[in-house]
């Protein structure tokens, strides 16, 4: 499998007027074709700033791309100009959210919508866009679809309204999808049938997935590979099931048994202590320093670096990847 | 967890017989139309002193419309709760109020439910000096003592609210509820809002409470995960009717209605040693509670429908052994 | 505060703001400013035009134009101030009990509301002044009892937003009356638009008052107000303009100041409330 999508050293800041946040600091990412790669983290990760710098979506000011190199297919996306980067968003990369609601336009029909990328991309007249985007939603399950293309976001509930973001994205048959939280707003149910979906389109177009989630479960059963950021870096990156069966970095292990475990005997749940660090402040060393039980002296001094502790397994902690080895 | 404590049947603490609450949907001066959403369509419950009742369902199921009906924060259409054997209709405003003391209320949204303009330790003593429960410098003892045990600095009394983070704003919920002095505790998606790493927090510290000041907890959920942490029971609820009720770990090794192993095996696993049930998908859409469908609400989209489904209504039944189900073919 | 340095940034806003703040202290230090005595008479100098002695003028009875609209000032803030604040406290309290209670308190209301908005309240003042006599006391309570249906719809809107959030649920689980909730949780949480509100009435009831005195109902001579300042000067506008110019100018420049610093306050805490 080659190399999709390659990101090297991403440093993306904010000025704020408590100084400069760092929201993804020196991120290395690699995604093969083909692959679902899932990026794990909670608030103010970067997770969702890595996603947007893909798509050169930043907002400018305050946020700025500092420093690095996205190359999608061997070009860097950030030394092209504004609309050399537009043909390639909703054509060859393509963004889902969270909110379906506040992302599609309440004033338009939700077939216009979809149409709307095709009409710029493939030059479709408005017929054959309507056309098509009928077909695009009876791909992804919505009944009555040419019924429903018509519709507006507001007529449709939170999970058909994701399915018709679902379309949007697809009817250009990207090489990647950059999904930010597809299913947090939807009810369990059916965050199953839009996974379920999402499983099956990915097979069929061939097309690579960045799953951005706090949920570990939506990585464990959607992603090939996983990567665990905080404060803005990657702490531990490999095989989803390695990963999660045998953590390494201490905020991952912390991560997996806070979770309370389904259907197991219920003791009390391990915590990590303290709360993420301000991006404007952040500690010298290693940033998970002060919440983490297997801290050292030396944590204080050294910048740890992703160091490999397993077959395609890596994770930035000095303490116990040594152990590991 | 001491379970034994809470197994002896004993008078219950909360006790809801037959309650609705539709709410009139559009008609009214243009006349015509009877569409009301049935929010709760009939909800027979006891809550056990010391327990916690999880109560799970997905949106539309009237989870935390129940909730407010249990403290008599909205007015039910019909049926009847009684708290500590006094039914609480038959109480007037000011007895109502009094009552307050005795159940509280911890909000899901960290950033609504605390008023941005008081500061912090206004906000948690409140309670005691609308009950008159303390004043001046006891008051404030009071209330330092109570952000201590919720885990709060005491450099917070002279914050805003905006100050902290979501984990800490409810932090300061908690122990407003706490400081009234109540014996039940209506948790509505109580960390729904949070890190994940922070629920853990959270939730180890309304177990802790709940153990020393022998709390009862309604927690209100949609997280299946963390409802099975904290229950001793659990309520499953789907279009404004329980639809199975059972103690914790039965309902995740044995759930018997259709819509529980639906529900269950929707979550998605983290690793094998939480099962591996074999997905069932349902089809549709979550119903709205508009126009429920006739007979079993769950009919249109449970994969074992049967005809008579259609036309009869299941009632909640207990097995015997505690645990109840609501449908014909159980 | 931050929101008083945002407001700052339009120049507009800072212009209204500097010609309220020069009205107040002209008007509070009347006696000091006023070269004149507003009554004093000078028979000797009827109807001179600006000069240095009379920098103003004088009208036909001899009087300096300047020393009465200094004056003049006053009775503009007096009756700007107390009318608004009448009218603002009228309408928060009904406001909050029908945005608040909601049900049938509500519709009361509203279609009181609804009634007053139905009257010219214009004639309505004029037939009441005309029956009571032109007190300025009579007036400014007129003119609050009548236009305070505006501030009641903003406050009625907020409450109806801020009964969902939860924190006034919470205060209602933790059993605080009603008129408790309303005045600790709810006002604080909704004055950002009564603010507004008031600074707009002022500017309304000044061009009201102005508009009484104008036709004779309103402050009567000798004291002076720059409405039946204009009335005088009607008559002699073609050999004594500045009698009109000045008075004119004066209700201009001050209902635009308080226009410009109220819609300016508005833009400002506009969008932090829907932030919130």
């Amino acid at each position: 499998m080659s190399t999709l999508l390659q990101i090297d050293g991403l440093r993306t800041v904010f000025d704020t007027s408590e100084g400069e946040a760092v929201a993804v600091d020196g991120l290395e990412l690699s995604i093969a074709q083909g692959e679902t790669v899932g990026i794990v983290g909670e608030s103010g990760c970067g997770k969702s700033v890595t996603a947007l710098s893909v798509m050169r979506l930043i907002q400018s000011p305050p946020g700025r791309i500092a420093a690095g190199r996205i190359l999608f297919e061997g070009r860097d996306l950030l030394a092209l100009n504004e609309k050399q980067m537009r043909s390639v968003r909703g054509n060859e990369i393509a963004m889902v959210f969270q909110e379906p609601m506040t992302s599609l336009n309440p004033v338009f029909p939700v077939g216009a919508q979809v149409g709307e990328a095709l009409r710029i991309h493939r030059g479709l007249g408005r017929a054959e866009a309507e056309r098509e985007a009928v077909r695009m939603l009876k791909l992804v399950e919505i009944p009555e679809a040419a019924a429903r293309a018509r519709d507006y976001p507001h007529q449709l509930s939170g999970g058909m309204r994701q399915r018709v973001m679902i379309a949007m994205a697809l009817s250009c048959e990207p090489k990647l999808l950059i999904a930010d939280e597809p299913t947090t707003a939807l009810d369990v149910t059916i965050q199953a049938q839009v996974l379920d979906l999402l499983g099956a389109l990915k097979e069929r177009i061939g097309m690579a997935v960045m799953l951005i989630t706090h949920d570990l479960g939506v990585v464990a059963e959607q992603a090939e590979r996983v990567i665990v950021m905080y404060a803005g870096r990657v702490v531990e990156e490999g095989p989803v099931d390695r990963v999660l069966a045998s953590p390494v970095h201490p905020y991952t292990r912390g991560l997996l048994a806070s979770q309370p475990a389904l259907g197991q005997e219920h003791g009390e749940l391990k915590t990590i202590p303290g709360m993420v660090p301000r991006l404007t402040e952040l500690p010298a060393g290693c940033r998970f320093r002060d919440r983490c039980d297997r801290a050292e002296p030396r944590c204080s001094s050294t910048d740890p670096a992703l160091t490999d502790c397993g077959p395609a397994h890596r994770a930035a902690c000095i303490v116990t990847t040594e152990e590991e080895s | 967890m001491s379970d034994d404590r809470v197994s002896e049947r004993r008078v219950p603490l909360v006790s809801v017989r037959g309650l609705r609450r539709y709410f009139e949907v559009g008609g009214g001066l243009l006349g015509g139309g009877d569409a009301s959403v049935k929010a709760v369509d009939g909800v027979d419950l006891d809550i056990l002193p010391g327990e916690t009742l999880g109560i799970v369902g997905e949106s539309g199921s009237g989870k935390s419309t129940l909730g407010r009906l249990m403290l008599r924060l909205i007015e039910p259409t019909a049926g009847t709760v009684e708290f500590e054997g006094v039914d609480l209709s038959t109480l007037s405003a000011r007895e109502l109020r009094a009552a307050r003391k005795r159940m509280q209320i911890i909000f899901q949204d960290p950033y609504a439910s605390l008023n941005p303009r008081m500061r912090v330790g206004r906000i948690i003593g409140e309670g005691l000096e609308v009950h008159g429960l303390a004043t001046g410098v006891a008051a404030r003892g009071r209330v330092l003592e109570l952000m201590d045990r919720v885990g709060l600095g005491a450099d917070a009394y002279e914050r805003y609210p905006h100050e902290f983070s979501g984990g800490q704003r409810q932090r300061i919920g908690i122990a407003r509820a706490l400081a009234v002095g109540p014996r039940f505790i209506l948790a509505d998606e109580p960390v729904s809002a949070l890190d994940v790493s922070i629920q853990a927090q959270i939730l180890n510290l309304m177990i802790e409470l709940q153990a020393e000041l022998d709390l009862t907890y309604a927690f209100i959920s949609h997280d299946l995960r963390v409802v099975q942490h904290v229950s001793h029971r659990v309520a499953v609820m789907y279009l404004g009717r329980i639809v199975e009720l059972a103690p914790a770990q039965e309902i995740y090794d044995s759930p018997r209605h259709p819509y529980t192993q639906a529900l269950l095996s929707a979550v998605p696993r983290i690793s094998a040693r939480e099962g591996s049930a074999e997905r069932i998908v349902l089809g549709g859409d979550v119903p709205s509670p508009i126009s429920p469908p006739s007979g079993c609400p769950f009919h249109p989209r449970c994969p074992v429908a049967e005809d008579r489904c259609r036309k009869e209504v299941p009632a909640l039944q207990d097995d015997g052994s505690g645990h109840a189900t609501a449908c014909l073919l159980v | 505060m931050k929101t008083l340095r945002t407001a700052f940034h339009n120049r507009l806003t800072v212009a209204g703001g500097v010609v309220v703040a020069i009205l107040i202290v002209v008007a509070v230090a009347a006696p000091m400013l006023a070269p004149y005595d507003y009554a004093e008479l000078d028979a000797a100098r009827v109807l001179e035009a600006p000069s240095p002695a009379h920098i103003l003028g004088t009208d036909g009875l001899g009087r300096d134009v300047l020393s009465r609209m200094i004056y003049g000032a006053r009775v503009s803030l007096l009756v700007g101030f107390v009318s608004a604040g009448l009218a603002s406290v009228i309408g928060v309290a009904l406001g909050a009990v029908a945005g608040y209670f909601g049900g049938r308190v509500d519709t009361l209301i509203m279609r009181l509301v609804d009634v007053m908005l139905c009257f010219p309240t214009f004639f309505l003042i004029l037939a009441v002044i005309a029956y009571l006599d032109s007190s300025i006391w009579n007036i400014m309570v007129v003119i609050g009892v009548t236009s305070w249906m505006g501030v009641c719809r903003l406050v009625r809107a907020e409450f109806l937003a801020l009964k969902k959030r939860d924190f006034m649920v919470a205060a209602e689980g933790l059993g605080v009356r009603p008129l408790w909730i309303i005045l600790r949780h709810g006002l604080p949480n909704a004055m950002a638009p009564v603010f507004v509100a008031f600074i707009l009435g002022v500017a309304g009831a000044i061009l009201t008052e102005s508009s009484l005195s104008f036709l004779g109902i309103g402050v009567q001579p000798p004291d002076p107000s720059w409405g039946n300042m204009l009335t005088e000067g009607k008559a002699t506008i073609e050999v004594a303009w500045w009698l009109s110019v000045f008075p004119g100018c004066a209700i201009l420049l001050t209902v635009l100041g308080y226009n410009l610093l109220g819609e300016g306050l508005r833009d400002v805490l506009d969008p932090r409330l829907r932030n919130r």
